[in-house]
């Protein structure tokens, strides 16, 4: 009963359209990291029943594998079990029944030639011999017989389709019992050595340690980006190779490879600021560690730099800073660059005096130097299975090829005295798909006899 | 400043929908002459939209900043247009039917007039981002398009096959929109590979069920669905017509849906 229902192709259309509908859930709702921002959104007991159908992680859980498990079994089933007939069908000797073969064929399919019948047999025969391989031939008293065949092995393209794709998913199994994906970011100057997974709250450590030396972004005059380029040193026992990585170009390194994803802005571990005292035209240049604690020299003014942020608000870097005169305390925050924020924030908010670096009298606040440096966002990843996959995709498109665009031909030719002196010659053929290319193949065979026996005159 | 391809292509829109006036008229007046002319401007239409193609390749060199014609929504919908057009020329010209234009031709238009005509597709030549400098790009459009060109056909072909299942060439329909979709099935076969190793060299991962990605294996297991249902007993004309259009409801939204309404990797029609 159930091996019956894994041989029918039935349930293949079945199941191609559910897993084709499952995917759809996976589009709708946002999968994985960005699952986040969604869920927020939800009632907690619907995001209780959706999480727990791993509907935020659908390609990945053991439902989904076990719907492309079953609809590996289904093909291999269906496969094992057309399998011997195929090969019969392929290898199968031509019928004989000749009367048929030759029964309803088209009017185009025969024509006439004047001459002797052994004389043109004997054309006709080298002409077959020299032009197809394996010529099966019949010859009687006063009709003649050649049988050839075409493209015996287009049976076998489905096969090659059909294992391909059990090859690319056993190559992702592979890649996803022994690969593993993920990211690091890493400093210009600075080494590292951890590799944070993706999907998976962990780190792993690589046997050898990268450093990047620097990042570089061009520009095209548009402002678009035109390259990203990371120069990184792979250190191994006090040996180093230098690698350039950019976009598209990955760099592998013992097996594992790695690939420009992205890159940020990172602020050094301190800032140099300017306080200018307006009354008594006196500056201050100071340089501060988040945490620092200055008293302005001759006032009870104490100032403390709380936060270097990397990107406030999306408008680059900025300082938060605590002002304490007496009893009262003030926040303040300083844009390095202020056309940036001008642009970016609301005109209202910039006037709040949070955001103006003048006030607080006398004083007036300014930033002289936020260092920064750039981070190189690397993907990392093995995949151990891609060569499989590789190969996969590589048999699908063969198989494809030998499925859709070739086909077992067999084609007769028979040769026929009618009368002294005139030879009947028709031609018919199988194929086992298309008949279009089945006909053209008939047709270019039959101007080849004619313009063979034509060119010397029987 | 306005490039002469831009304008060439413009008016390309105006001569699919002269072409398909033509193949109307055709089909109304049942007077042979009509399609004769339809046909005629179909060609000497699609010769002027490869002239702005190639054209337009041309500029972008002359640009500073040279790369083939398929980098962005307004490039990818003018190769649309045109893959459609060549498929649709090719299947006149072996066929010798004529009525399929009334059905094609308007495609095609469409996809030009949206590609021209709509301020939210930019017809501007852009530098390519340094995601998209790879051979891959170009085999992955070319394929895929290819593909959704044959799907598009084949959309047309089963309305029409639904609108004379009774008549006389329904057989020759069925037979010749099963190998447009064989066409199709092979070459999106082609473009997910061709997009999967691109994205391997890209960003390290062939497949992350991106939902572009998803959309796009959706669209192919339909179509896989499709072959498959013909070795169903009697799943032949009607049912195989009604699958290529879901199949094709599916090319839009792998194409189109999936840049508006979803979010991805594949960032066509967002604006910087
Ligand atoms: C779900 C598992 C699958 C099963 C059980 C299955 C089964 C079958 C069967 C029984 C046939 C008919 C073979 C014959 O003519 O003797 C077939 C044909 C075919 N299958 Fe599958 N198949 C599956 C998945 C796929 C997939 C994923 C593809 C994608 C490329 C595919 C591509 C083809 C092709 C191209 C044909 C040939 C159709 C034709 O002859 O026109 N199959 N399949």
């Amino acid at each position: 009963m159930i091996l019956k229902a894994l041989k029918s192709v039935k349930l293949t259309v079945f199941l191609l359209i559910l897993l084709a509908s499952i995917a759809i859930i996976g589009t709708v709702i946002p999968q994985g990291e960005e699952a986040v921002g969604f869920a927020m959104r939800l009632s907690p007991r619907v995001f209780h029943i959706l999480s727990a159908l791993g509907l935020f992680d659908i390609y990945h859980t053991w439902w989904f594998r076990a719907l492309l498990g079953l609809i590996s079994i289904n093909l291999i089933v269906c496969s094992v079990d057309r399998f011997p007939k195929t090969w019969k069908r392929m290898n199968a000797s031509p019928p004989v029944d000749m009367k048929k073969i030759f029964e309803d064929i088209g009017r185009d399919q025969s024509f006439e030639v004047n001459g002797n019948f052994k004389k043109v047999l004997e054309k006709l025969d080298s002409f077959l011999e020299r032009r197809f391989k394996n010529v099966r031939k019949k010859i009687e008293d006063k009709i003649g017989y050649f049988y050839l065949e075409e493209g015996r092995y287009s049976h076998l393209g489905v096969y090659i389709v059909h294992l391909s794709v059990i090859v690319i998913l056993v190559g992702g199994i592979i890649g996803s019992i022994w690969g593993f994906e993920g990211y690091m970011n890493i400093l210009e100057g600075e080494k590292k050595d951890i590799v944070r997974l993706t999907r998976k709250m962990k780190v792993i450590r690589l046997p050898f340690s990268i450093r990047c030396d620097n990042f570089i972004v061009e520009y095209y005059e548009n402002g678009m980006p035109k390259e990203y380029l990371s120069r990184l040193t792979f250190i191994e026992d006090h040996k180093e190779t230098k690698k350039e990585l950019r976009v598209n170009h990955p760099v592998s390194f013992h097996g594992i490879t790695f690939y420009q994803a992205s890159y940020g802005i990172s602020v050094g571990s301190y800032a140099k600021i300017r306080i200018i005292n307006n009354e008594e035209k006196k500056r201050y240049e100071l340089t501060l560690k988040p945490g620092d604690i200055y008293k302005i020299p001759g006032s009870d003014t104490v100032i403390q730099l709380m936060d270097i942020k990397d990107n406030l608000a999306g408008c680059g870097p900025a300082l938060i800073l605590l002002i304490r005169k007496r009893s009262e305390i003030r926040k303040l925050i300083l844009f390095q660059d202020m056309e940036k924020a001008r642009k970016r924030l609301p005109k209202q908010m910039l006037m709040a005096s949070v955001f103006d670096p003048s006030s607080i009298k006398p004083y007036k606040f300014v930033i002289e130097d936020i260092p920064t440096r750039y981070y190189t966002g690397i993907q990392v990843s093995k995949d151990p299975g891609v060569p499989l996959v590789w190969i996969g995709f590589f048999m699908l498109i063969f198989g494809l090829i030998i499925t859709f665009f070739t086909s077992h031909k067999r084609v007769w030719i028979k040769v026929e005295e009618i009368k002294e002196n005139l030879v009947n010659i028709s031609v018919s053929g199988m194929s086992n798909r298309d008949p279009v290319s089945l006909s053209k193949k008939i047709r270019t065979i039959m101007e080849e006899i004619k313009g063979e026996l034509r060119n010397e005159a029987i | 400043m306005k490039l002469y391809n831009t304008i060439i292509l413009g008016y390309v829109t105006f001569g699919y929908f002269f072409a398909f006036f033509m193949y109307l008229l055709m089909l109304v007046m049942k007077r042979e002459i009509f399609g004769k002319i339809g046909s005629l401007i179909s060609i000497i239409t699609l010769l002027f939209h490869t002239f702005g193609i190639i054209l337009r390749w041309i500029e972008s060199y002359r640009l500073g900043i040279g790369h083939a014609p398929l980098s962005n929504l307004y490039e990818s919908l003018i190769f649309f247009g045109w893959a459609i057009m060549l498929m649709y020329v090719i299947l006149e010209w072996k066929t010798k039917i004529k009525m399929f234009g009334a059905f094609v031709t308007p495609i095609a238009f469409l996809i030009m007039a949206y590609a021209s005509f709509s301020p939210s597709v930019n017809d501007r030549i852009q530098p390519l981002i340094p995601a998209l400098k790879s051979n891959w790009l170009i085999a992955h459009v070319v394929t895929c398009f290819m593909g959704y060109a044959a799907f598009g056909i084949s959309m047309a072909l089963s309305i029409i096959y639904l609108l004379n299942r009774r008549s006389r060439i329904a057989d020759i329909l069925e037979e010749l929109n099963y190998q447009i979709i064989i066409i199709g099935f092979f070459m999106l076969s082609l473009g997910i590979i061709t997009g999967s190793v691109w994205a391997h060299y890209a960003w390290g991962s062939y497949w992350s069920w991106d939902p572009k990605e998803t959309w796009s294996l959706i669209t192919w297991l339909i179509y896989a669905a499709l072959i498959h249902s013909r070795h169903v007993r009697g799943w032949r004309g009607k049912r195989i017509a009604i699958l290529s259009i879901i199949g094709f409801c599916c090319v839009l939204f792998t194409y189109l849906g999936v840049n508006f309404l979803l979010s991805g990797l594949h960032s066509y029609a967002t604006k910087s």
